[in-house]
């Protein structure tokens, strides 16, 4: 925009085009993002909650934080960053860190975080702020509840399954039941809410200070995988990668539940015994493959880096111009 | 900065509450939760307390981790099980992890036996699910005494060091020792700036029905502490980047050489063969010792 | 340094223009500047003149890292930073932040040290990590968490970070805007001594005093523009460029003109130095005349005849007693589980009428002593009685209509998007039925009225000064608390906030500020009360203090020149203003000089 603007006769540059962001920008995204989230997320620990039997009318998360940095900057780097920052801020420094499963979560935040902010093509626009926590939870909640399922639905002997309907049953009532908690606390309460109230005040203000353009409506990010690749399937391999995370980390919760609702009388330890090992190798054999993926593409990023930055040197740098 | 600033106010100790009179007293609990908690975050990140994982090479301690975290699954026996867990709890006490963690940690497992307990009960249960619920106690409280021993002894600088040996991204590394760097900072300026709304903003008007006045008072003073966050945080970030350009750092990390120079200090002693060697043993014996169902 | 380049200029730039990426207009416009090798340099301007922004380009962070609208040329020993990057022209410019404190990334001070040459991979980073931090005498603290560490302490590290790279080039950002003076004179000494080791060093800097010291040419920025670059001392005699760019001449230069006839005609250089300066005075014959003392300015009470208030034991007066702490202890408990008492056994009263200022080096308790009179803390044991009430028995919010606390940094007293809706919060939030003709009083009498709708974030520094001054007298408290209202703050802006405390004198029934500036000690306290290690080794009036080395010495307090002056001329009681000591050494009337 300032471009056009030149005074007459004064040859301008620009070294970089500013829709693309540069390395650094991108590392203030993250760690904008990620001290943000974090902080956001201790702080969340520390609002109290009302416990009604088995269900935490409380925040899980501040939604509203992840949404307004990913609908002003980068939703991608903001992806990337806040759930990055709840990993090394909360639950690495609280001790509450469970290693493997960590990536997990990691996976669905960052895919729900991202396509929320894609959402808000216009920062100023009501619907569009108000719509993306309630999606970013959604996303994370259900992509959650589905590997979940998932595992239920896979582990149990089929035989076992039909005697066990209220099993099913009852664990996606209580899946639902999550869902619609957590949409009214960390998707309204403290999502829309407060993403109404602060994105339209930090518009405008908060890209300047990091040397950014504010969001253009006309040119809103799009959703995309890494590279220009198309969105959806990857989207899908990471949901997949969670989901064999997921099993991995998460056996002990699939188990828990099993001894819980069990009681309703189909819970054979057998199957267990049986699937056990088995499940264990395949989640193990599943994130081995997502691990080399994950390997070969950050080098193919590296190698890509490293080509952008090699120039030739040639004498005359040393009396250029811009 | 100053030491006094991440420093707790001494506020809680018993005789101060006695013995004064007026209508009211405050002991500066208000505050002292706050730095409490605070102050506990500093210690697990910088203040290593010692213990026998403190002294042993980042890659040991995680490949420690990684096998006292993958143990437990293999087996349903109940006995296996408790002497695993008995043995991850020696482990968490011989790494001299802090109260608060601990804390936290019993109150996760009580509070969660009980949830169970109680359907259990509602559901009018049988002693099969009571035996899987002990063993997925169990399964679970080992794994997080290992990841509390393993991760308290770590400082992050340790950690990320140890993670970058093995090839994790530049940015993690950054990403966990500026975390570090940056909470108390942040949660000392967030606690400014909550005081500031308590101060200034509308006065306290009772705690209406089932609290829900404080509840909401909390809620939005929570929110609203953020906005100046937001803009603050932002202006910090950026001085730290810029900063960083300025000294190497770039989004690609630190040059290969530079990589190596830094990680040179790691060395694989005779101890962190020994502590794998002799946990793999451990784990073994309990395995084949033990009776399996 | 290679060979080739010694001939070259540090730095040179030629037609350089640069607007800020959607920024209204050019930060930099048609900038040619030269600067040698081997000078050091004081860059000043007034706010928003470019000063920080020029000082970008050398190290490439303009425009590698604020991709805006560039054109021209910047040469760096030689090689121009066009198409180097950020972190090779490092080796060439190190550069130290004004908000130094975000520039330390890494736990230890030796780690920090050795964060560059590790990046850059040179295998000799330990020697150059070893070789910085001796160079600083930061030695001591290698193995401190920088969180631990004071302020100048951090500022060091930060230079040693720098410094590790061994640039040729060194830029430093307002060296001395966080920082007590003798320490701010610490970090000149050591430039000092890296400038005749052959760095180049070019600092920010608002203090002439500082420049007159410490420099050697000056670089005046005026809205984008290089005015002129000039050696130090035909710099400071363009007293009325500088005063427009809001750099009040130092206080000797003042005096000299004020005083020296020579120099206000130009006819001679300005003293640059206490010493000269004295001396010049001396030559002309400048010496107190009998009876002068009676001259001082009316408006210091400690000294117009009334015995020196506030000595701890004096008599409590009644109801004039604003605040008191009665055998107050209180400590933090330490990172590593111990406790450190930083108050024990402390007895102050504060009255009505008084302007208190509170001075000590870092860590001797200011702060604490703040949060206590604010009732944000609660003494261990003793009591803090504000407005005669205690403070354990009182919510600090119940508090907060008697009492005014303003923190140092001012960003975190704008807790919303516009300086009005900061202002009104206490009225409003009170539902005090004035509440808005009080607001726009407020914001009219702090001159902020045109600036209301703004973030206060997004003003200058002095204007954020004033903005949380209206926020505290919005407060209408009785005891008014400041941290710092004048650190990083220009030198016209600081006189405005002094300008404005002293206005609001009338409104608020005692005032205490803690400080590490002794222009405003001079210029605004009646009381001095000195803090070191959480005891007071002082309470008494300005000129009484200045006139007590031993008391300086132990707080690492500097008396502001023109006090020096006076010392060094033997004037008794010493004189605290400018104005002051131009009437005490005015010719009388009467009389003829000879």
């Amino acid at each position: 925009m300032s471009s056009d603007v030149t005074a007459a006769g004064t040859s301008r540059a620009r070294l970089a085009d500013p829709r693309t962001l540069s390395g650094s920008q991108k590392l203030m995204i993250l760690a904008l993002s990620m001290t943000l989230y974090g902080v956001g997320d201790i702080v969340a620990s520390v609002v109290p909650e009302l416990q009604v039997g088995p269900l935490e009318l409380g925040v899980s998360y501040f939604s509203f934080i992840a949404v307004v940095l990913a609908a002003l900057l980068s939703p991608f780097w903001v992806a990337v960053g806040a759930p990055l920052g709840e990993l090394v801020f909360s639950d690495m420094l609280l001790g509450d860190f469970s290693g493997f499963g960590e990536l997990e979560g990691f996976l669905q935040t960052a895919l729900a975080i991202y396509v929320a902010g894609c959402l808000v093509r216009n920062p100023l626009n009501r619907v569009q702020v108000a719509l993306a926590p309630v999606v970013m939870v959604l996303v994370d909640k259900i992509s959650g509840g589905v590997v979940d399922i998932a595992k239920v639905l896979v582990g149990i002997d089929p035989e076992t399954l039909e005697e066990a309907d209220g099993l099913v049953g009852a664990f996606l009532l209580a899946e639902g039941l999550d869902i619609v908690v957590t949409v009214v606390f960390s998707g309204i309460l403290f999502g829309a809410l407060p993403a109404l109230w602060l994105t339209p005040r930090l518009y405008g203000k908060l890209e300047p200070i990091m040397g950014l353009r504010p969001r253009d409506p006309e040119h809103p990010p799009h959703l995309s995988g890494p590279r220009g690749t198309r969105f959806w399937p990857v989207a899908v391999l990471a949901l997949v990668a969670a989901g064999a995370l997921a099993l991995l980390a998460q056996w002990e919760e699939f188990v828990g539940r099993e001894g819980g609702i069990s009681t309703i009388g189909a819970f054979e330890p057998d199957y267990v015994d049986q699937y056990g090992d088995v499940w264990l190798w395949i989640a193990a054999g599943v994130a081995l493959v997502v691990g080399l993926v994950l390997f070969v593409l950050v080098a193919a990023l590296r190698r890509r880096r490293s080509a952008d930055t090699a120039d030739v040197r040639s004498s005359d740098d040393d009396e250029a111009s811009f | 900065m100053t030491i006094a600033d991440v420093a707790a106010p001494h506020g809680t100790s018993p005789e101060v509450a006695p013995g004064t009179t007026g209508t009211r007293h405050r002991s500066g609990l208000d505050r002292v939760s706050v730095e409490w908690v605070k102050l506990e975050l500093m210690r697990v990140a910088y203040a290593t307390r010692g213990g026998f994982l403190a002294r042993r090479d980042p890659r040991a301690v995680l490949g420690w981790y990684a096998l006292c975290a993958l143990a437990p699954w293999f087996t349903y026996s109940t006995p296996i099980l408790v002497v695993l867990f008995v043995l991850a709890l020696g482990c968490a006490l011989a790494a001299r992890i802090g109260p608060l963690l601990l804390g936290l940690f019993t109150l996760g497992l009580v509070g969660q036996a009980a949830y169970v307990l109680v359907l259990v009960l509602v559901l009018g249960g049988d002693t099969t699910a009571l035996d899987g619920l002990l063993q997925i106690s169990l399964k679970l409280g080992a794994v997080s005494l290992a990841s509390m021993a393993a991760f308290v002894s770590l400082d992050p600088e340790k950690l990320s060091d140890g993670l970058q040996a093995m090839r994790a991204p530049a940015v993690l590394g950054f990403a966990i020792s500026y975390g570090y760097r940056m909470v108390p900072l942040l949660i000392d300026e967030f606690h400014d700036i909550v005081d500031g709304h308590r101060l200034r903003g509308a006065p306290h008007q009772g705690h209406g029905f089932l609290g829900w006045r404080t509840i909401a008072r909390i809620g939005r003073i929570a929110v609203q502490a953020f906005y100046p966050l937001f803009l603050n945080t932002a202006q910090r970030t950026r001085t730290t980047v810029e900063a960083m350009e300025t000294r190497g750092f770039t989004s690609a990390g630190p040059s290969p050489a530079g990589r190596r120079l830094r990680l040179a200090y790691l060395q694989w002693r005779v101890g962190d063969t020994l502590l794998l060697v002799v946990s793999v043993a451990v784990v073994v014996a309990v395995y084949t010792v033990l009776p399996t169902p | 340094m290679a060979d080739d380049r010694d001939a070259a200029p540090a730095v040179e730039v030629r037609d350089l223009t640069f607007r800020y990426p959607g920024a209204a207009q050019d930060s930099l416009h048609g900038v040619d500047l030269t600067i040698e090798a081997g000078d050091f340099v004081a860059v000043v301007g007034g706010n928003g003149s470019g000063k920080t922004t020029l000082c970008k380009t050398f190290n490439g962070l303009v425009p590698h890292f604020w991709n805006g609208d560039i054109s021209g040329r910047v040469k760096v020993a030689g090689r121009s930073t066009a198409r180097r990057t950020v972190g090779e022209i490092a080796h060439d410019v190190g550069y130290v932040f004004q908000d130094f404190g975000n520039q330390l990334v890494r736990p230890t001070v030796r780690d920090d040290v050795a964060f560059g040459p590790l990046n850059f991979g040179l295998a000799d980073w330990e020697a150059r990590t070893d070789a910085a931090l001796r160079a600083l005498e930061i030695d001591d603290v290698a193995g401190t968490h920088t969180w631990q560490l004071s302020g100048g302490q951090q500022h060091l590290t930060a230079l040693a970070g720098a410094l590790a790279l061994a640039p040729s080039i060194l830029v430093v950002d307002e060296p001395a805007a966080e920082v007590d003076p003798r320490r701010a004179a610490a970090v000149y000494e050591h430039l000092t001594r890296l400038n005749e080791q052959g760095v180049t060093v070019v600092v920010i800097e608002h203090h002439a005093e500082l420049i007159a010291r410490y420099a050697r040419s000056v670089v005046l920025m005026d809205a984008g523009r290089v005015r002129w670059h000039l050696p130090v001392d035909e710099a400071l005699a363009r007293t009325a460029d500088l005063a427009e760019a809001h750099i009040p001449a130092p206080q000797v230069v003042a005096l000299a003109q004020e005083l020296v006839p020579d120099v206000a005609a130009g006819r001679r250089r300005p003293p640059l130095t206490i010493e000269e300066c004295a001396a010049m005075l001396r030559d002309a014959g400048r010496s107190e005349q009998p009876g002068a003392a009676l001259l001082r300015a009316p408006d210091h009470p400690g000294a117009d005849g009334s015995p020196a208030p506030g000595s701890t034991s004096g008599p409590p007066a009644g109801s004039d007693v604003v605040a008191r702490l009665d055998g107050v202890r209180y400590g933090y408990r330490t990172i590593s589980g111990g406790k450190h008492t930083v108050l024990d056994g402390f007895d102050l009263t504060l009255r009505a009428e008084e302007r208190i200022a509170l001075v000590g080096s870092n860590g001797a308790g200011k702060s604490t002593l703040l949060s206590l009179l604010s009732g944000l803390a609660v003494p261990e044991a003793g009591a803090v009685e504000v407005a005669g009430r205690d403070t354990r028995s009182v919510s600090a919010a119940q508090l907060s209509s008697q009492v005014c606390y303003l923190l140092q940094r001012p960003e975190e007293m704008f807790l919303t998007d516009s300086v009005r809706a900061d202002v009104a919060m206490h009225p409003t939030g009170r539902r005090a039925p004035d509440a808005r003709e009080l607001v726009e009083q407020v914001l009219d009498r702090t001159r902020l009225t045109d600036l209301a709708d703004r973030d206060g974030r997004l003003l200058s520094g002095g204007q954020q000064r004033r903005a949380t001054l209206a926020v505290g007298l919005a407060m209408r408290p009785r005891l008014l608390l400041l941290d710092e209202p004048t650190s990083s703050l220009d030198l016209r802006s600081r006189d405005d906030v002094i300008d404005m405390l002293s206005a609001l004198a009338e409104h608020i029934r005692c005032t205490v500020v803690a400080t590490h500036d002794m222009h405003l000690v001079a210029e605004w306290a009646d009381r001095v009360v000195v803090l070191d290690q959480g005891r007071v080794v002082a309470d008494t009036d300005p000129a009484t203090l200045f006139a007590s080395p031993d008391v300086l010495r132990r707080a690492r307090l500097v008396p502001p020149q023109v006090t020096q002056v006076g010392h060094a001329l033997g004037m008794d009681p010493l004189p605290l203003s400018v104005a002051e000591t131009t009437r005490r050494l005015a010719p009388l009337p009467t009389e003829e000089l000879v």
